[in-house]
């Protein structure tokens, strides 16, 4: 049972919109959910009222969703809606798009789409073209991620009637993680929350976004100017976490100040001589958490990208005979949807390929193989460049008869479903050096869900896979069945685990990224510790952030 | 809320159909036009419980029957699309996502607007909504649904549905009486005493308990021991042919079936239990009609409103219990859509809202009364309602001058009727839908025509002779023919016309009269001429006297009537059944 400290229950209770800066851990989270519990007794069902949760991420919307799912009864959770500020603005659009220009049918196109639209004009995009694309595309009615919120301001401020109609029926607006949001998302929710009342619930320390989409500090100030309040402290007390050192290494973390974990200490650091110790020291350790650390500990493995949190994920399914551990992990990233998007049209791509030898469907068989690429690989970006040459190369093997993916090119010539042809081509891409890394993991999932595919028809690639996928990174928040999840340093944010292990690797730590906010990355991995934070590192290069804080010598494994 | 627009496709005797309807609007118009196709047709878009007792629609439902694709071509489709305004807060949030922006000057929905112009700057809130029917060939079945539609273009599947629950919010009610009246009223689904219980979010919270007695209800006959005994070697019985599957002991018992809760449903059935209990259509037609139009009220009233189609409420009624169901209707619904044959209920409507159903080959249209004729509405609604009325129901109208022409015309066409007269049969007018209404000066004569015609009547005018030359003027240019009588009034042509015997009784024993009689001898002493002569200025005495000219009409034989009277209901009849053109003319007398 949840009982409010004072400052809570001024917040709770308060019938005016209202601003907490807090600290990791102080109960933000419980108290926004507790405050919704209360409200929803006096929401008008006739009038279909709801609290709206709006917050700038998946994950964050995902662990609101989690928190209601227990603390709700499944009644009173229909009075609740989470969305992000995307959401939000798609589904606006969605029912009145065609008050801004946009046809009355609209699409949208998640980022693997918007990128391989873009590819598809040969449009190899500056920022400011790229705009421009994006709203002409948007007005053919498919819309990119980035014009969602651009557009849905312009429909609310067009058209007053609707936004009265549109924001009504959310008397109570609860604003998560508010340090990070955008220029954009900030406009919007002025004017969702204009005449309801407002909850917004940030950390300063916790900005992670500033260089990604320019969140800032300076929110804070407007939203007080806003609504005209003073805001609220939580006082320093971390409900979360009992452990005094672990708050401590977070806050030298912070400041960069040198730290000393004490003895026997809930908090470890392990220094690896070189990479491949990684594998078996995740691995054992997991397993000595697993042994003492009582009934069912939730454990959270927290590295730099998805990348390595997906290497790992295969690394642990698949361990080395020595370390005689098997793993059940549960990795978002493994389940993300758009992968196999990538795959299922490359195979489409190829078989079309195969029927007609035609120059377009060769590139669309590279520009599909790069999507792969960008969902399984540390590739970032696409360009017309990178498609080219992949696309060069793939003209060279499968021209010469002995590779193994021109063989199979002939192979495909002879079977009709794709279902069928996915596992072979899954196996034989992994020779086209691009590719290698990327089908291996496919490989070791094991489980690929596929479109049925009518064979019959010839291939019109993009648009039938635009038909049968699913858009991704709307919504799509599912509860996590596992008590083992790897994640990445951003998506970790707002969670909570009983163990955490955090991965520090110098390498992912971009130079482009301001060191401030890399501290504050670090920070909010630190504190999503319950009980225990094992800190991972290489003893030869322990990077930037944690140069300063720890000394060299300090508790070696 | 209010329906503004009602757009109909290949709906029984509709091809295509546009209406704007008002707030109350009642539907005129001859059997078979598609009234009736129009409130059936609402009905199918707007009714939460339409397809819940029987199948939705089926091959009579289309246009001409035609349900299968021309060649090459696309199946047809019923289609009713609804524009429903006039929506209040709640409404609007109820219908949130599905909002269309409607211009009430130009009768249009908005479909698109630019970036950064208001669409709802001068147009107010409303949905659109469409029912969709169609035959599936493939699995050889009549479909359909109700659907949202935001834009003008968009298909079928890519408009959200229009569920049950938000028809519901709408509140749409039907009144059909043959269908309603012959039926008990029952707690089935589809029933509108069901209707009633969910629009007021009631439901019988002990329905359980209930069941669970009905199931032990068989008990004390199970336990007879003649029956039981019987039961158990006929068990035997059966055991000698095949062993009864189960556990070691099997037994045979009566039990209720599994359809229990719907038949406990259906036969709970509402009785008046003063008496010796009767069930509520067991009662005279006249009951029963105004147990379910109670219903109907019942829901608006404690709803406060509704969309309610009312179809012939008149049936089975008395006048003053059709005035009294229509004013409660109007005041309780926040729009009515009435197809009535009954002056009684035409009366009580607003004027604004009455209009005849047109039907020309499928293309049928809908109008209300012009309403910019200010005076001839004034006339309508305050001196002559009733009449008027009865005129609107019918098919043709003749417009006179005065009472006493009135009366002369309805008694030439009664005493005609089935009679010939120069070799041709006549029938009363009453009997052809045509009415007589008097305008009581020569000036509103042509007003009042001009108003039946705009409202689609076969339109005549009789008038006395005359000199005006505006009047001339006017019935010549108007739309409709005029017929002059070659006389200086009504006095003249009887005078002269009538027999000379006739005239001699009436001048000497006419009963009411308001000019002195004469004795019998000095009337049948008087010469022809003046016998004439002075029925003519007796007549003129006796203007609008009632009783007197009834008292003459009686005593007028079959042939004895003047022959332009005759001629007049002859080309009335005519003119209204389409027979022959009539133009305007002078009819000697």
């Amino acid at each position: 049972m949840f009982t409010p400290t004072p400052e809570q229950r001024t917040v709770i209770d308060t019938a005016n919109s209202a601003m907490v800066i807090a600290g990791p851990g102080t109960g933000k989270t419980r108290t926004a959910i507790e405050k919704a519990k209360l409200y929803c007794s006096r929401l008008d069902a006739q009038k279909r009222q709801k609290v709206l949760f709006l917050s700038f991420s998946n994950s964050a919307v995902r662990r609101l969703s989690e928190a209601a799912a227990v603390n709700f009864s499944a009644r009173d959770r229909r009075h609740l809606r989470f969305a992000t500020y995307h959401s939000y603005a798609a589904e606006l659009l969605r029912h009145y798009g065609r008050f801004v220009g946009l046809p009355p049918k609209i699409q949208i196109m998640d980022t693997i789409e918007q990128a391989l639209t873009l590819l598809e004009m040969s449009i190899d995009f500056t920022a400011d073209t790229r705009d421009e694309v994006l709203r002409s595309l948007a007005r053919q009615g498919r819309l990119g991620f980035d014009v969602l919120i651009p557009l849905t301001i312009r429909l609310l401020e067009s058209a007053p009637t609707l936004r009265r109609i549109a924001t009504r029926c959310y008397p109570l607006v609860i604003v998560d993680e508010f340090q990070d949001t955008s220029e954009h998302q900030w406009r919007l929710l002025q004017l969702i929350g204009a005449d309801t009342q407002v909850l917004a619930f940030g950390d300063p320390n916790q900005i992670i976004y500033s260089s990604l989409h320019g969140a800032t500090v300076k929110r804070f100030e407007q939203f007080q100017s806003w609504k005209m309040i003073e805001p609220h402290g939580f006082s320093r007390h971390n409900y979360r976490c009992e452990q005094t050192d672990i708050l401590g290494f977070a806050e030298a973390l912070l400041s960069a100040s040198p730290f000393t974990p004490p003895e026997k200490s809930s908090m470890q650091i392990f220094r690896l001589q070189y990479r491949p110790q990684l594998r078996s020291a995740l691995a054992l350790i997991w397993k000595a958490i697993q042994e003492q650390g009582g009934t069912a500990p939730t454990v959270g493995i927290i590295v730099p990208s998805n990348a390595i949190a997906d290497e790992i994920a295969v690394a642990l399914r698949n361990p080395p005979a020595e370390a005689q551990v098997k793993i059940k992990v549960f990795a978002k990233q493994i389940a993300d949807g758009a992968a196999y998007d990538a795959v299922i049209l490359a195979v489409l791509a190829l078989r079309d390929y195969s029927h007609t030898r035609s120059q377009a469907s060769l590139r669309k068989f590279a520009m599909a193989l790069h999507a792969m690429d960008i969902h399984w690989n540390r590739r970032k970006k696409m360009t017309l460049k990178s498609v080219n040459q992949l696309e060069k190369s793939l003209a060279k093997i499968l021209s010469d008869g002995s590779s193994s993916l021109s063989a199979l090119a002939a192979r495909l010539l002879s079977i009709a479903d794709v279902r069928e042809i996915v596992p072979a081509f899954v196996a034989a891409i992994g020779g086209v050096q691009e590719c290698e890394v990327a089908c291996r993991r496919i490989a070791s999932h094991g489980k690929l869900p596929l479109p049925h595919v009518d064979t019959g028809q010839q291939l019109e690639l993009f648009d039938l896979m635009r038909q049968s996928r699913t858009v991704r990174g709307l919504e799509g928040y599912e509860i996590g069945a596992a008590k083992t999840e790897i994640i990445t340093y951003h998506r970790a944010k707002g969670r909570e685990f009983d163990f955490v292990l955090m991965l520090v690797d110098p390498r992912s730590e971009s130079s482009k990224t301001p060191i401030d906010e890399l501290r504050r990355l670090y920070y909010v991995c630190a504190t999503r510790a319950r009980r225990w934070l094992g800190l991972i590192c290489y003893q030869n290069d322990i990077g930037r952030v944690l140069g300063p804080v720890l000394s060299p010598a300090t508790n070696q494994r | 809320m209010q329906i503004v627009k009602i757009e109909i496709r290949n709906f029984r005797c509709i091809q295509h159909a546009v209406i704007h309807p008002v707030k109350n609007s009642v539907l005129l118009g001859p059997n078979n036009i598609g009234k009736t196709a129009i409130l059936e047709a609402i009905n199918l878009a707007l009714n939460p419980e339409a397809g819940a007792r029987w199948k939705t629609i089926d091959e009579n439902d289309f246009y001409e029957r035609k349900y299968l694709p021309d060649d090459g071509g696309e199946a047809p489709h019923i289609r009713v699309e609804l524009v429903i305004a006039g929506m209040n807060a709640t409404d609007e949030d109820v219908f949130r996502e599905n909002l269309v922006p409607w211009k009430p000057e130009q009768q249009e929905v908005i479909e698109t607007t630019e970036e950064g112009v208001d669409p709802f700057a001068d147009a107010v809130s409303a949905i659109r909504v469409f029912f969709d029917g169609w035959y599936d060939a493939e699995e050889d079945e009549f479909k359909s649904g109700t659907f949202f539609l935001r834009a003008k273009d968009l298909k079928r599947e890519e408009c959200p549905a229009f569920t049950k629950q938000q028809k519901r919010h709408i509140g749409f009610l039907i009144y059909r009486d043959f269908r309603a009246l012959t039926r008990p009223i029952t707690l089935e689904a589809g029933n509108l005493f069901s209707t009633l219980l969910l629009s007021q979010e009631v439901r019988p919270k002990h329905f359980e308990e209930a069941l669970e007695g009905v199931r032990n209800a068989l008990d004390p006959m199970v336990q007879e021991s003649d029956f039981s005994a019987l039961l158990a070697s006929y068990k035997a019985e059966v055991e000698r042919f095949l062993p009864l599957a189960g556990d070691e002991h099997p037994s045979l018992r009566f039990e209720l079936t599994d359809s229990t809760r719907d038949q406990v449903k259906s036969a709970s059935q509402l009785y008046v239990s003063s008496g010796c209990g009767k069930p509520i259509q067991k009662m005279g037609a006249g009951s029963r009609s105004l147990s379910v139009l109670a219903i109907l009220t019942l829901i608006m009233r404690r709803r406060q409103g509704g969309i309610l189609a009312l179809e012939e409420p008149e049936t089975f009624l008395y006048p003053h219990a059709q005035r009294r169901v229509i004013d409660e209707c109007l005041s309780l619904a926040s729009q009515t859509l009435i197809t009535t044959h009954s002056p009684f209920v035409l009366e009580r409507t607003p004027v604004e809202g009455v209009g005849r159903v047109e039907n020309q080959a499928g293309q049928v249209k809908w109008r209300p009364l012009t309403t910019s004729k200010v005076k001839q509405i004034n006339l309508y609604s305050k001196r002559l309602r009733q009449v008027h009325c009865e005129a609107l129901m019918g098919r043709g109208v003749i417009v006179v001058e005065g009472d006493s022409d009135r009366w002369w015309l309805m008694g030439v066409s009664n005493a005609m009727n089935s009679q010939a007269w120069k070799g041709r049969k006549l029938e009363a007018l009453e009997l052809q839908g045509i009415s007589i209404v008097s305008a009581d000066t020569n000036g509103d004569i042509h007003k009042l025509c001009q108003f039946f015609y705009d409202s689609g009547l076969r339109t005549i005018a009789l008038f006395d002779n005359t000199s005006d030359p505006a009047f001339l003027d006017e019935a010549n240019t108007a739309p409709y023919p005029s017929i002059f009588l070659q006389a200086s009034g009504l006095e003249e042509v009887l005078s002269e016309r009538l027999h000379v015997d006739l005239l001699r009784q009436m001048l000497s024993k006419a009963p009411h009269s308001r000019a002195a009689l004469l004795d019998e001898a000095a009337a049948s002493g008087l010469p022809e001429a003046e016998v004439r002569n002075q029925s003519k200025e007796f007549l003129k005495t006796n203007k609008g006297s009632g009783p007197l000219h009834f008292w003459l009409i009686e005593q007028v034989e079959a042939t004895g009537f003047p022959d332009a009277l005759c001629a007049v209901c002859d080309l009335a009849a005519a003119y209204a059944a389409r027979h022959e053109d009539v133009y305007t003319c002078t009819l000697l007398c």
